[in-house]
Formats: structure tokens, sequence, C-alpha cells
């Protein structure tokens, strides 16, 4: 991370001051004392980590020039994304992250920017003045100290991680402490064991009260038994004071039987039943004078006589005449009818055969055959026909669409031929192109070769010039060799020339070239042989022999090239030449495949039109097979009609209209002699239900008119309506015979029982001791009188013995009624009342001692609450164990984690402190050569050139100081490789640092600065000359130099 | 000798808690449990008057004497009286948790009832017909009962069927579930001359030996941990007439425990995991024939899920959302705990091999687990919380051993990956 730029809109002495943006590695903000520099240091602190709250003892930096008190800082993190860090006061805005667009971060964002450093890591570390610097606190700040290591050890989080435990511990159990959860469950357990002791307290009273309640229960059967023998008096006392009115009652009816005469066996309910039998009497004597009345009058009407009672037998003829009667009326209305349209048929025959032709008559017409055979065979005809029509057009059509392909097809062939014409002929094939390719390869290859040699050749001329030189003077021989070489040179330089010129260049630079290589050679060996004469030295002898070999092998590929460029007339064979004859090659291929495309097109073209004129002539033939098949189909359907004496003229298609004329006059002959049957079944009919009828009218005095058929149609209605009258006659008659058989046996009944009556009537006075109605009646009254005493004593005995109870005698309570009277009663049923009353409070008082010893006992026996307490007392205790073992767990893992770091501690420690050491010895000039912690303590030690070990506090202050700055150099180098890189900010840090150790300590400091963005607050313009002068030494960017006023 | 029919029962513990639950139940639940002991006497009484048995032997630890528990004795007496109303007799005696000198209320016992005292007793099963059973047995006259009473049975007379009612440890393949009260072999109880032994105080139901004699532990007949998992009841026990003995387990249990294990590692979702959660308890509820479930669940295995487990509140909503499908239904099944093994995807052996603070971590534990003086300083501090004289009562006899050391550490591990890994 970096700080961009900062704006400061109140802190201390500053108001809306602005800088930045701090692009150089190193900035020295220079300013004289009380400038503000510590209050800028202060500043970059207080945004990053907040602003102290009012308890804190350190100076808040009051906005003393105005302005919100607070700024913000543009920070860059080392991917380059850029982070606004906005932080005012609480009061007045608190923090707020936002990217330069404004857009808000979540307050995480400054965290990672931070390396989710602590404040104090930041202090310590990063960001610090002169009186941190020394500050020995550094190594033995827990925070401080495991933000160090567990950066090392790669797991930044280990100081949370450590907190996480140690404050969930904290909250499950602390030692000396109230305020976690297994006091809590503790103080819960106690509740509850004191509520338990308190109910089992109560469980001990089961016994004691389960004896009260025996006792209670003992008493109160025993007053019960009392108090029921008292009832039992009292019960009695009541009973004859109850029985006293009966036994008064009892006395009464007694004395009146004795003084009334007695009547026994008198009737029971004799006077209603007297009154009964006379009302019944007269009664029955009214119903009996009816009877005889009716019985009369039904004899006057079973004895009447009936007029044509004889109709009856006829009964069934007059039935069926009436039945039918409607058809005879239809057949004399519609008789007249059927004769006319028999007229009319007749008529429309006729007209039929005259309109089939004058040979035409009833017999033909029923003669011609419209049978389904011959309906078929006049439709096969007709399709036969008309299909082969059908076919015949056809093949007109085709025969003049294959006539215009054909037409088509000529054009096109003569088109192609054209083309062909047309087309250059190469002199070659395309197996000679084949053959000639592959000539120019070899050639190639082979001029490639030649290039080679000539090369090699040329060298070792070169290198056997250079040998021969001191041992020959003889300029002239020396020279006698060059204007061959020479030639030789000029000569592929022409070939070249002409190749790369083409055309006519081509043939000049060829023949130039090929003039100077001949010319070239004749004199190489002619002056070679010359120069050979003079002994040589082996090295040249060797090399001439190459040299000579080469030649020769140039020599033969020579003459094999002028060999193989025969067939393609080349006066030289060169790279130009070889590529213009492949290009010909190319030429003449292409037109040998055009003139193959052309001459296919022709041949495609040949046999299309040779195709369609064989279409033609098959049209052409199909045509007159066509009309073959039409003529023979049209003389089998002449052939047909005359068979059936039919004009030649009729076609099958109006064969139809003949055919239905027949049908038509084949139907009408059907339909007259239809209607001739139908006339003569309607006058038979006719007749014989006027003769049926005429037979009967004659007999009941009725006459019918043959002329006028009607009356005889009115006649069988008389008939009908004579039957129906007699008829309703004779069951009247019947009728009233059987209601005099009726009425007569009725009579009989009713006469006996008035005879009945009476008698009972009489048996009943004898009954009842008497003559007539009247004694009947007064010995009826005296009897009432009897009975009704004897009833009164009945009931009063009855009650008495009801009321002497069961078991008891009846007798021995009417001795006690006898024994006393109404008022002694009274008075010891008194006196026996009170004493139960007495009882029944002792037993009231007794039930409810033990009413309330049994509520005491169900509560006990129905107490579930310790249950339930059982029940929480355990779950408590389990949820105490789960916390305990929680706590357990964290307890070992805290442990764990401890012991790791520990060991890292001692183990990783000298990599934080190899740093230090390098930097100490680099500010002290390799005074000191170690810096190291003695294993297990927190304690650093230096060691000087001398091997003398020193503390810290055996050093003077200033090179305690650089100990400690080099402390904070490892310890940056050691954090940045975990995390991300924090500026570092001193404020006037190495004031008592010498000269030397000084500009050493700014070197350091600018290699720091290759990592970390460094800021240096300074009042010392010396302070401002080392890092000047070191940045120029090292050659490192120029420093960026910011004054504070 | 005619047929004898008899049932088995032990270790009613009437009216004794649950143990193990540390979350609160909900009141339908709670109300369940309270009377599950109650109610499972009374499917006893029930079973042996439907089943018409000729008498209930009952083998010690009926209720808890420590609690006090006027209702369990009451509720046991009336249980017996119906069964004389019936015509079937009962023995009983009584073991460690109800000795004689334990605190008993002052009730009446029907007649044909026969509670043994402090010495070994006969007493015939039917007394009209002494020579057809007897039943022979003994009481702890007080808790700490550590000789061996199967040693002293007094001698057999031959010829009636003979059962040996006690309350013992048969120390079989060294039971240490159980406390060593009147320990006995196998052996001992073999040469003892008795038909069939009819033994109370482990809670699991066995069958030690089938004949000659028979030896057999009822169990408790209500699961009351979750270690008490699966169907609890009693035998019944049949003896034909050539003596062959036949015997019948019968569940009367209300509430089962049931622990789940499921392994995250199958699941991507919280929701998924739910899903197939809701899915078991459905599944534990219809195999177990009809009887209410106290789940335990455990989430086991490696897997990301876990990141989402671990966040404040998970697992208790897990919890919730189960109770509430599960919870309220009859017969219900609920969820006292979500216990959260799982870890997160996590090469172990990868990790230790490297050089980074955690490989240090793990190679610690490693160490440690080999080492029992750097446990026991691991371990070191513990004595604070479980030695301290305000929760030593609670506390003690959990105190983490060397063994449970061992399984704090792998926890601590956990934690510490976890811690690190974030």
């Amino acid at each position: 991370m970096r700080i961009r730029d900062l704006h400061i809109e109140g802190f201390g002495r500053f108001a809306d001051w602005r800088r930045g943006p701090f692009e150089r590695p190193v900035t020295l903000f220079r300013g004289d004392n009380e400038a503000g520099k510590s209050t800028l240091l202060e500043f970059v602190r207080r945004l990053l980590f907040g602003f102290p709250d009012g308890r804190s003892r350190s100076n808040p930096y009051p906005p003393l020039a105005g302005g919100r008190h607070g700024g913000r800082l543009n920070l860059v993190d080392e991917a380059g994304k850029a982070v606004v860090v906005q932080r005012f006061q609480r009061t007045e805005g608190g923090l707020r992250l936002t990217d330069p667009n404004g857009a808000a971060l979540p307050d995480a964002e400054l965290q990672r920017l931070l390396g989710h450093h602590s404040q104090a890591v930041f202090q310590n570390i990063f960001a610090f003045t002169l009186d941190e610097l020394h500050d020995e606190a550094l190594l033995q700040d827990d925070r401080v100290n495991s933000q160090i290591y567990s950066a090392g050890m790669g797991v930044i989080n280990l100081p949370d991680a450590l907190k996480t435990l140690n404050d969930e511990k904290r909250a499950l159990f602390l030692q000396g402490g109230r305020l976690h959860k297994i006091y809590d469950l503790a103080e819960d357990l106690d509740q509850i064991a004191a509520k338990l002791n308190e109910i089992n307290e109560n469980a001990a009273d089961y016994g004691r009260l389960s004896v009260e309640l025996e006792r209670i229960e003992e008493n109160m059967r025993e007053l019960k038994a009392r108090s029921q023998h008292n009832q039992s008096l009292l019960n009695k006392q009541s009973q004859l004071e109850q029985a006293w009115s009966d036994w008064n009652d009892l006395h009464e009816a007694e004395r009146e039987l004795s003084s009334i005469l007695a009547i026994e066996n008198f009737p029971a309910n004799g006077v209603n039943r007297l009154e009964v039998l006379e009302d019944q009497i007269r009664a029955a004597q009214r119903e009996f004078n009816s009877s005889e009345d009716a019985v009369a009058t039904a004899r006057n009407q079973a004895e009447v006589a009936i007029e044509h009672e004889s109709v009856l037998d006829h009964a069934g003829e007059i039935s069926n005449l009436q039945q039918g009667l409607t058809a005879f009326a239809n057949d004399i209305h519609g008789l007249p009818q059927r004769q006319a349209e028999l007229g009319q048929q007749e008529n429309a025959l006729k007209e039929t055969l005259r309109d089939l032709g004058p040979d035409w008559d009833v017999e033909r017409l029923e003669g011609f055959d419209l049978s389904l055979v011959v309906r078929e065979e006049i439709a096969r005809q007709s399709d036969g026909l008309q299909e082969a029509e059908r076919r015949l057009e056809q093949c007109r059509s085709a025969l003049a669409q294959y006539q215009r392909l054909l037409q088509e097809a000529v054009a096109e062939q003569q088109v192609a031929q054209n083309n062909l014409d047309a087309a250059p002929a190469p002199a070659i094939d395309q197996e000679q192109i084949g053959q000639r390719r592959a000539a120019l390869r070899q050639m190639q290859s082979w001029l490639t070769k030649v290039n080679s040699i000539q090369a090699r050749a040329s060298d070792l001329q070169a290198q056997l010039d250079g040998i021969e030189m001191p041992a020959m003077p003889d300029e002239r021989q020396r020279g006698g060799l060059a204007p061959s070489i020479a030639g030789f040179f000029i000569g592929l330089a022409f070939l070249a020339g002409g190749a790369a010129l083409g055309d006519a260049a081509l043939f000049m630079g060829m023949a130039a070239g090929i003039t100077l290589i001949g010319v070239a050679a004749y004199l190489f060996v002619v002056r070679k042989s010359l120069i050979r004469k003079p002994a040589e030295s082996p090295l040249a002898a060797s090399i001439r022999e190459s040299l000579r070999q080469a030649e020769a092998e140039l020599q033969k590929l020579r003459s094999a090239l002028a060999q193989e460029a025969e067939p393609f007339h080349l006066e030289v064979v060169n790279d130009a030449a070889l590529h213009a004859a492949e290009n010909m090659l190319n030429v003449a291929e292409v037109q040998l495949r055009e003139r193959a495309s052309q001459t296919e097109a022709l041949e495609k073209a040949t046999r299309l039109k040779e195709g369609r004129r064989n279409r033609e002539r098959q049209s052409s033939k199909a045509i007159e097979q066509a009309e073959a098949i039409l003529q023979r189909s049209k003389a089998k359907w002449r052939t047909w009609l005359a068979e059936r004496h039919l004009p030649e003229d009729v076609l099958p298609a109006t064969i139809g209209e003949l055919r239905g004329k027949v049908d038509l006059g084949k139907s009408q002959l059907r339909a007259l002699r239809g209607s001739r049957t139908q006339i003569g079944a309607m006058q038979d009919s006719i007749n014989q239900y006027v003769a049926a009828a005429e037979q009967l009218a004659v007999k009941f005095g009725l006459v019918i008119d043959r002329n006028d058929l009607h009356t005889a149609a009115t006649a069988v209605r008389q008939l009908a309506e004579l039957r129906i009258e007699v008829d309703k006659k004779v069951r009247e008659r019947e009728s009233a015979k059987e209601q005099l058989r009726d009425t007569r046996r009725q009579l009989q009944r009713r006469k006996q029982s008035l005879q009945e009556a009476e008698q009972e009537k009489k048996t009943l006075l004898q009954s009842g001791g008497a003559g007539d109605a009247e004694a009947f009646r007064q010995r009826a009254e005296q009897h009432r009188l009897c009975v009704e005493l004897e009833e009164r004593r009945g009931e009063a005995l009855g009650r008495l013995q009801r009321l002497s109870g069961p078991g008891q005698s009846l007798e021995e309570l009417k001795w006690r009624l006898a024994q006393t009277d109404l008022q002694a009663i009274e008075k010891e049923k008194h006196r026996l009342d009170q004493e139960s009353q007495e009882i029944n409070q002792r037993i009231n008082g007794l039930s409810e001692q033990r009413g309330s010893a049994q509520t005491q006992l169900g509560q006990l026996i129905g107490e579930e609450e310790s249950s339930k307490l059982r029940t929480e007392r355990h779950r408590l205790v389990e949820a105490m164990r789960g916390h305990a073992r929680a706590w357990a767990v964290r307890t070992v893992a805290e442990n764990l984690l401890k012991k790791a770091q520990a060991k890292f501690e001692r183990e990783r420690q000298p990599g934080v402190l190899r740093d230090a050491q390098k930097f100490f010895s680099s500010i002290t000039g390799g005074h000191y050569r170690t810096v190291f912690s003695p294993l297990g303590q927190p304690e650093i030690r230096v060691t000087d050139s001398n091997e003398n070990v020193k503390r810290p506090n055996q050093l003077s202050r200033g090179t305690r100081e650089q100990l400690f700055l080099s402390l904070r150099f490892g310890l940056i180098r050691e954090l940045g490789q975990h995390s991300e890189p924090q500026p570092v900010i001193l404020d006037d840090a190495l004031v008592n640092f010498d000269p030397r150790r000084g500009k050493k300590a700014a070197e350091a400091f600018l290699d720091l600065a290759e990592t970390n963005q460094v800021l240096v607050f300074t009042c010392h313009p010396q302070i401002v000359e080392w890092f000047t002068e070191a940045a120029e030494s090292k050659g490192a960017e120029p420093l960026e130099i910011i004054n504070i006023e | 000798m005619s047929r004898i029919r008899f049932a088995h029962a032990a270790d009613l513990h009437l009216d004794s808690p649950f143990k193990g639950l540390r979350a609160a139940a909900p009141s339908q639940v709670a109300d369940a449990l309270y009377a599950a002991t109650f109610k499972a006497w009374d499917n006893i009484v029930e079973l042996c008057i439907d089943e018409q048995v000729d008498a209930l032997l009952v083998a010690g630890d009926i209720y808890d004497g420590a609690d006090r528990s006027l209702r369990a004795q009451l509720k046991f007496v009336e249980g017996l009286k119906k069964l004389d109303r019936a015509g079937v007799h009962s023995f009983v005696c009584h073991g460690n948790h109800d000795p004689l000198d334990g605190w008993e209320a002052r009730l009446d016992y029907p007649p044909s009832c026969k509670r043994f005292g402090p010495e070994w007793e006969s007493s015939p099963v039917f007394q009209d017909d002494p020579g057809r059973a007897v039943v022979c047995g003994i009481s702890y006259p007080t808790r700490q009962v550590t000789k061996n009473l199967a040693l002293h049975v007094p001698q057999v007379e031959p010829g009636p069927f003979s059962i040996g009612l006690l309350h013992a440890n048969a120390n079989v393949g060294g039971n240490r579930e159980h406390e060593p009260y009147a320990p006995c072999s196998l052996a001992d109880l073999e040469a003892a001359g008795i038909d069939y032994w009819a033994l109370g105080h482990v809670h699991r139901h066995q069958v030690l030996r089938e004949q000659g004699p028979a030896v057999a532990y009822p169990g408790n007949p209500q699961g009351r941990q979750p270690n008490e998992s699966g169907a609890r009841g009693l035998y019944l026990v049949e003896v034909e007439d050539g003596g062959s003995i036949c015997l019948e387990f019968r569940p009367v249990d209300l509430v089962r425990w049931e622990t789940l294990p499921v392994n995250i590692g199958d699941f991507e979702t919280e929701q998924a995991l739910l899903d197939r959660l809701s899915n078991e308890l459905g599944n534990l509820l219809d195999s177990a024939e009809g009887r209410s479930l106290v789940v335990r669940i455990q989430l086991q295995g490696r897997g990301e899920l876990h990141r989402s487990l671990r966040q404040p509140n998970a697992i208790d909503h897990l919890l919730e959302k189960l109770n509430e499908e599960w919870a309220g239904q009859t017969p219900f099944a609920w969820c006292e705990r979500i216990e959260d093994q799982s870890t997160l995807p996590f090469d172990r052996e990868a990790h230790r091999q490297g050089a980074d603070f955690l490989a240090e971590v793990l190679r610690g534990v490693d160490q440690a687990k080999g080492d029992a003086e750097l446990l026991d300083r691991l371990g070191a501090g513990l004595g604070v919380l479980y030695q301290h004289h305000r929760f030593r009562r609670q506390l003690s006899e959990c105190a983490p051993g060397t063994e449970k050391l061992a399984e704090l550490l792998d926890e601590a591990e956990a934690m510490v990956v976890d811690l690190l890994g974030e």
C-alpha cells in the first residue's frame, strides 16, 4: 500500500491542507520545530486506525485552524487499486471508504490494505517517532509479537484465532468470575436442588399423614354407626306420626260398614250396561223396518221385460260389420279415382313406346336386356375407348416436347464444337510434361552442386595462391592465372545478370558468360601447367589435388547439365533458364487441362443430342400403337350395337339415354298392371260387405238400397246402436236381481240382532236380582256405597302396611299405635333429632380432617414437580458438562497453538533477526556483527566485532536506536513477504545518528523503498543531505522534498 | 410337571429422568418423557394380565431411592395390586438403586406379592401347589453390594421348577458398562442348581444362556439415555411340561432413543441436508413400531457444507426446522441434539508434510498421541475447571483422563484447522 496524497480538512494546526501525489519511493517532509511533522504522522495513523475516544489521554489534535476534524487519504494497493479513506471524528461523519469515483467500499477493504495489521503493529513497526524507536516493548508486546511471528509462519490470523479461543473460553468459564455459562448453570442447579430438598422433606410426611388418616377414619366409622342407630329410632317415631291419620281412617270406615245392609254379587257396572242394552234394542228395531222397504223396491226392478233382446244373439256379426265399415267407405270413395289413374298410365306407356321408335312395342320393351352384366359391358367398352383416346393424346404431347429438346441439344453441341476449335493445342502431352519436370529438378540439383563446387574451388585456389606467393616472385607467372579466374567469375556474372534481367538480356548474358567461362577455363589449364613446374610443398600439393578433383567434378556436372538441357533447347543452363523452362511447362499444362475440359463438354453435348433423338423416335412409334388400339375399340363397339339391332351412330356416351327410356317404359308397364289388379279387388270387397249387411238389416226392420251404397253403411251403424241399448237394459235387470238377494239377507240379520239384545237385557235384570229396570237401578246404588267403604278401609290398611316397612308386622304397628298418641310421638321425635345433629357435627369435623389429610396425601402422591426438577437437573448437568467439554477442547486447542507458536518463535526468529542483523551491521559499518535472541527469552542480544555480547541497554543511545531500527527493517521484510507492504513513516528518528551511520541508515531506507513507500519527517537539513547523498551515490531516483510551513 | 408362564422384568427405574438431554423438550415431548417409565410399567402389568401369566418377576432397581419419588413407589404398588386382582403373583427383589435401607414410603403391598429380604429366601409360585415352582430371591440391604451373592444360594429341593431372582452384574466378557455390584460369573450361576436365573442390572436385554440353567437380562423396559437405543421390554417365559424353557422378548417401551449419523460430504446445500435428515427421521419413525423417538443426529465426514454449519445458530436453525416438522406429530420424533463432528475438506497428511504453522500443529497432535507426558501437558489447566470446588460435584466424574484427552485433542485439532483456515 502507498499513500498517494493526503488532504487535511482540520487537524491540529492544519486546515484544508493538501499534499501529493507522492510518486517517488522516498518523500521527505522538511519543516522546523512545531511546523507540524508529528501532527502529520498522527494524522496518518488516525486516518488509518481511528480517533481515540474521549477518555483517552492522548492529544486529540483539535482543528485549531478550523475545518471538520479529520480528512482523507488516497491509498493505492500493490495491484494499483485506489481507495479513498475519509475519516472524521465520529460526531462529524466517522469512517467512509470509497473508490475514486465515490462508490462506497466495505470497511474490510481498509483491513486488507493494512495487511490485517493491528494499530499496535503499525505504530511500532511502520510509523514511529524518535521516542518510539527505542521502545523495548516492541518485542514484549504480545499482540505485536504474535503478529510478527504469525506473519512469518504464514498464518496471519493466529492472533485472531487465539483471541477467538480465549473469548469463547471466557464465555464458558472464567476462573474467579461469575459471568460465564457454567456459573449460571451451577446457580440454576442450586435452585433446583433446594426445591428438590423441600419436596423430599414433604415426602417424609407421607407416613405420618397415613396414620392420622387411619385414626380419623376409625372415629368416623364409630360415629356413623351411632348416627345410624339414632336415625333408626327417629324413623320409627316418624313412622308412627305418618301412620296416625290412616289409623283414624281405618276406624271410621269400619264403623260405617257395620251400619248398612250388604248386597253381595251385584253385576259389575250394572246400570251402565242396562242403559247400553236399551239403546241397542231401539236401534235394531229401526234398522229392521228399513230393510223390509228395500226388499220390496228391488223385487219390482228385477222382473221388467226388454224389446229386441234377440239382437244380442247377432252381436258377433254386427261387430264384424262395424270393423269393416271404414274399409268399405274407403273402397266406395277410392274406386273412381283408381279407375282414372289407370287411364293416365295407359297413355304414358304409349307415349314412351312412340319415343323409342316405330318398331318398339310392349313385347320388345319387356325383351330388351338391361341386366347388370350388360351395363358393365357398356361401361367397359366406354372406358376402353376413352383410355385409347387419352393415350393417343399423351403420345402426341410427348413427341412435341422431345422435338423441342432435340433442337436445344443440337445447338449446345454446336457451341461445344466451336469452343474446342478455338482452344490452343500444345505440342507436348501430359506424360512429356512430367518427364521434363523431373529433368528440371535434376538440373536444379546439379546446378546447386556446380555453384558449391565452384565456390570451393575458388577458396582452394585462394589458399594455394597464399602458399605459393613467397615462392613465386615472378609476378608474371602469378598473374598468369588471374585472367583465367577473373574471366571465369566475369562469365558467371554475365550468366547471373542475364538471368536477373530476363528475355533478351538472358540470351546475351548467357552467351557472354559461357564464352568467358570457356576462355577462362582454357587459360587456367594452360597457366596451371606452367605454374606446376617448380617443386611444391606437401600442403600446396594437397590443395592442388583437391582443386583438381573439384574441377573434374565440375566438368562432369556441366556435361550432364548440357545433355539434360537439350530437350529444352537451352543455350545456357542456369537458375533463370530453368525457371523459364518450368514456366513454359506450366503454361502447356494449363492449356492441356483447358483442351481436355472442352473435349469433355463436346462429348457430353453429343451424348445428350443422341439421347433426345432416340426419345423422339420412341414417341413416334408410341403414337402409331395408340392409334391402332383406338381403331380396334371402335370396331368392337359397332359390333355390339349391331347384335342388339341398335343404330350404328349410337356412341358409348349416348347409349345411356336409350337405356333410360327403356327403363322408364318397363317401370310404366309394371305400374299399369298393378293398378288393374287393385281395382278388381276393391269391387269384390264392396259386393261382399253389402250382402252381409242386408241379411241382418231385414231381421230388425231396416232397409238397404243397392243403388245407394251409403244406405248399407247407415244400416250397419243402426244395428250397432240397437245392440248397445239392449245390452245395457239386460245388465240393469241383472243388477236389480242381485240387490234383491242382498236386502233379503240383511233383513234376516237385523231381526236376529234385535232378538239377541232383548235376551241379554232380561239376563242382566235377573243377575241383579230385579224384575224390571227400575228395581235394578235401586239395588245398584246400595251396592256402590258398600264397595266405597270397603275401599277406604283397604286403603288405610295398605298405607299402614307400607309404613310398617318390609319384614315388619302390621299388627305390631297397629299395636304400637294403639299404645301411644300423637303428642307423645312428637316429643320423642324431637329428642332424637337433637341427638342426631350432635353426631353429624362431629362427623363433619372428622370429615374435614380426613379431607385435609387426603389432600395432603394426594398432593404428595400426585406430585410431578420433582420429576420435572430431576429432569431439569439432569439437563443442566449435561449442559454444564457440554460447556466444560467445549471449554476443555478450546483449552487444548489454545495449548496446541501456543506450543506451535513457541516452537516457531524459536525456529523462525533467525529469519527476522538475520535481516535485522544485515541492516545493523551495514549501518554500524560492520562494528556489530550479529543480532540474536537467547532461546526461550524474549530478549535481544548483539555481538560486536570483538565477539562481545551486549544487551540493548548496554549500547549507546544512538546505537540502540540503530539496533531497533534494524529490527524494524527485519520485521518489515518478514511481514512484507506475507501481506500487503505498508508505507514506512519516521518522524526525526535519525537525529541521534552520527553522520556516517546516518548516511548508512539513509541508504538502508533507500533499499527498503524498493518495496515499501518511505515518508521521512525531519527538521534537520543534515538528514535531508544524508538522504540526498545516499540517493545520488546509489544512483536511485531523486527524492521528493516537501516543505512544511 | 405342568406348564408355567411368567414375565421377567427388571430395572424399571420408575420416575427417573431421561439423561443426556441438554435441550429443553417441547411440552408434548416433555409430558411423554415424564410419563414414559410409568407407561412402560402399565404396559408390563397389562401384558401380564392379557397373557394370563402365573407370575411377574421384577429383578431390582424398580425406582431410584435417592430420588425419593413417592409417585414411583405408589404407582408400582398400584400395578402390583392390579395384578393381584387378576390372580397374577408377583416376586420382587431390590437392587443397588432401591436397596432396603433406602427411603421408602409406608405402603401396603398386595398379599400375592413376595418382596425378598436381605437374605436368600424361597417362595412357592403357587401357594396351593408348592411343589410346582419356587422362586429364590434376595434384595440388596444397601447400595454397595460387592460380594458374589450367587455363591450363597440355598440348596434347592429337587422337583419344583426353580427360579433365581437376583440383581447382579454377571461379568460376561468383562461388562464394564455397569457397576460391578454383586459380581458373579456364568459358572457361579450354573453351579447354584437354579433352572432359570431372572437377573437385573444390565440394561440391554440379552440371554446369556438358553438352557440348564437359562440366564437372562430383560434390560430396562424404557430406554432413558442415548446409549439405550432400540426396543426395550421384558421376557415372557414359558416352561414346557418337559422343563424346556422358551423366552420371548416383548417390547413395552413408549419412547425410543436413536442416533442418526449422516455424512455431510454427500450434500452441497443446507436444504439438501435438511431434506435428507427429515427423510431419515420419517424412516426411523416408520420402523419404530408406533413408538415416539428421541433422536441425536451426528453430522460427520468432510465437506464444504461444514463452512455453513459452523456459522452462528446454523445448527440451531437446522434443529428447529426438523423439530417444527416432526416433534409436534403423534408419535413424535424429537431431535434433542445435533452434534457437528464434520470438518472442512482437508488433506491432513498433505498438510502435515508442509512447513507452515498448521503443519507444526498437526505434527504436535500426532506427537502428543504417542507421548502421554506431552498429552498431559496439553491438557494442563483443565483441572482448574473440573476440580473447581463449585462445579466438582457435577464435573469431576467426567474429568478427561488420558483416553478422553486424546478425543479432546482430535476435536481441538479440528477447531484449530477451522480457525486457521478462515
